[in-house]
């Protein structure tokens, strides 16, 4: 079927708004993985639990999930600042494999525990700008995806600077690359795991905020974000954010595209053909030589 | 997969009805976005899009057909979990307001829906479609197990069974209750419309409490 070009305009739009957000719920990953070296599979979880937070902040004090956001990603670095340093730190001893399944039980934990109390249905926030949209000529763009793609490009490059210019992004990529040698100079490595898990934890209460005002929360919504991040981790790099960032905005055009020509359903598999492709001719990733 | 199922049942009925299928446009479940299923309908331009999805999905579609200005002449759901629930009709008014579904539905008619929806609401609970097929089926129950005079499971099933025309005390605008091969043959489907942020039967006319607004007025 052929498409108008406004219509493939907006098309490629929606893919980057889209992709900005995934990119955002990417970020959190590629930073654990990126030091922790494992796929933290809390992920879908811990954003599930941090739009219950928002939903909840919204319905008991009132909070608009904007101006949630800073308090929630606060809470959130807190929550995985501890959970890494009590749970997840102490319970692996030091062995990747056993963190795997420490996060696997955290997210099964959680995800019941939001089952328990919200109960399985689909909760959904009406806002007054839910509905809004910005006219671009032909093109129409909703309001919230706008928010998101403008907080996420924001909040990559403060953590590009937080990587590059502070003690403490250079604490992090120190124990990414090398542990022992980090440990060795000083560094102590509990406290930059605690605080990589608890950064990658507040980047999800931040995309959790900024997808609520536009999508709907039930206690296993994390997951169908999880799996295309994982995707845009493996393309942008493992540890990468600038790779997380762009991988996002890639797969969301790619999805989106893919999505119109061959429908919803087979055009994920555009998704998971890169998600191959990236793996047989380049298993670091775009940027994954440069993380 | 009732959503597949229902697209390929729809795909061979409709045209021996008159109707010209233009699309069956699948998504996955969950879906995190609906922005592309609503460019392709734009692109399609139809007068009746017919959903059967979750009510996850469905909210997302109508919100996106509502945020990107596409107005068909109606929208017929089957078996629809948003268009059969006031949660949606309460939170989405607008996307909500003429949506037509076809859907298991109480008989407003008869004084213990009305009865039964205030208790449901003083809960602080949504009347949506299963809360009456569910009262139904345990006040089916609670006849054959009265009926049968004990809880032994073979007992049970026979006064099931048995279950006819004296059964009247379920809410549904069905006939009487009788089972053939485990299946019940009095039980069918309504169609509903949102309208004025209210869910009301259209069809069948016995049953109905309001007249069918369509096409949708621009």
């Amino acid at each position: 079927m052929g498409y108008p070009p406004e219509i493939l305009l907006e098309a490629v739009a929606n893919g980057l708004l889209m992709g900005a957000v995934y990119g955002l719920v990417a970020l959190g990953l590629t930073l654990v993985y990126g030091v922790l070296h494992i796929i933290n599979f809390a992920h879908g979880a811990l954003l599930t639990l941090a739009m219950y937070a928002a939903f909840v902040a919204h319905g008991v004090f009132g909070l608009d999930p904007y101006a949630a956001m800073i308090p929630l990603a606060g809470l959130f670095f807190v929550f995985g600042y501890l959970v890494q340093r009590l749970v997840i730190g102490p319970a692996s001893r030091g062995d990747d494999s056993n963190m795997l399944l420490v996060t696997l039980g955290l997210s099964i934990i959680i995800e019941n525990a939001m089952l328990a109390i919200f109960r399985s249905d689909t909760m959904t926030l009406r806002l007054p700008y839910t509905m809004s949209m910005v006219e671009l000529g032909d093109v129409l763009l909703s309001v919230p995806r706008l928010i998101g793609f403008g907080v996420t490009l924001l909040l990559a490059a403060l953590l590009f600077v937080l990587m590059t210019r502070t003690d403490t992004g250079r604490a992090i990529r120190a124990v990414a690359k090398e542990r022992t040698g980090a440990a060795l100079v000083g560094i102590d490595v509990a406290h930059i795991y605690a605080v990589t898990f608890g950064i990658g934890t507040a980047c999800l209460a931040i995309a959790a905020c900024l997808l609520l005002p536009s999508f709907y929360v039930s206690p296993r919504v994390g997951n169908a974000f999880v799996l295309v991040a994982f995707t845009i981790v493996v393309l942008g790099g493992m540890g990468s954010v600038t790779g997380a960032l762009l991988g996002g905005l890639f797969i969301g055009v790619v999805e989106s595209l893919s999505g119109l020509y061959f429908g919803d359903s087979l055009g994920q598999i555009g998704i998971f053909l890169i998600f191959i492709l990236v793996l047989l001719l380049r298993p670091t990733g775009l940027f994954g030589a440069r993380a | 997969m009732f959503g597949s199922g229902m697209a390929r049942l729809l795909n061979a009925e409709l045209p021996k009805r008159g109707f010209q299928v233009l699309e069956t446009i699948a998504h996955p479940t969950p879906s995190r976005d609906m922005s592309n299923v609503a460019l392709r309908i734009r692109a399609l331009n139809p007068d009746l899009i017919i959903p059967s999805s979750y009510y996850a999905e469905f909210v997302l579609l109508s919100q996106t057909l509502q945020q990107r200005r596409i107005r068909p002449k109606g929208i017929y759901c089957i078996l629809n979990g948003a268009a059969s629930n006031f949660r949606f009709v309460r939170e989405f008014p607008e996307a909500a307001n003429l949506v037509m579904d076809c859907n298991h539905w109480a008989d407003p008619r008869k004084p213990k829906t009305g009865e039964l929806r205030r208790r449901v609401e003083a809960q602080g609970r949504f009347w949506l479609y299963n809360v009456p097929l569910n009262y139904s089926a345990v006040m089916l129950f609670a006849d054959a197990l009265e009926r049968a005079g004990r809880a032994d499971r073979g007992a049970l099933i026979q006064a099931l069974a048995a279950t006819g025309a004296g059964f009247d005390r379920h809410i549904m605008p069905y006939g009487p209750t009788q089972f053939v091969n485990g299946q019940n043959q009095g039980g069918k489907p309504v169609n509903t419309q949102v309208q004025n942020g209210d869910i009301k039967v259209i069809f069948p006319r016995e049953f109905a409490d309001a007249q069918a607004v369509f096409p949708v007025p621009t």
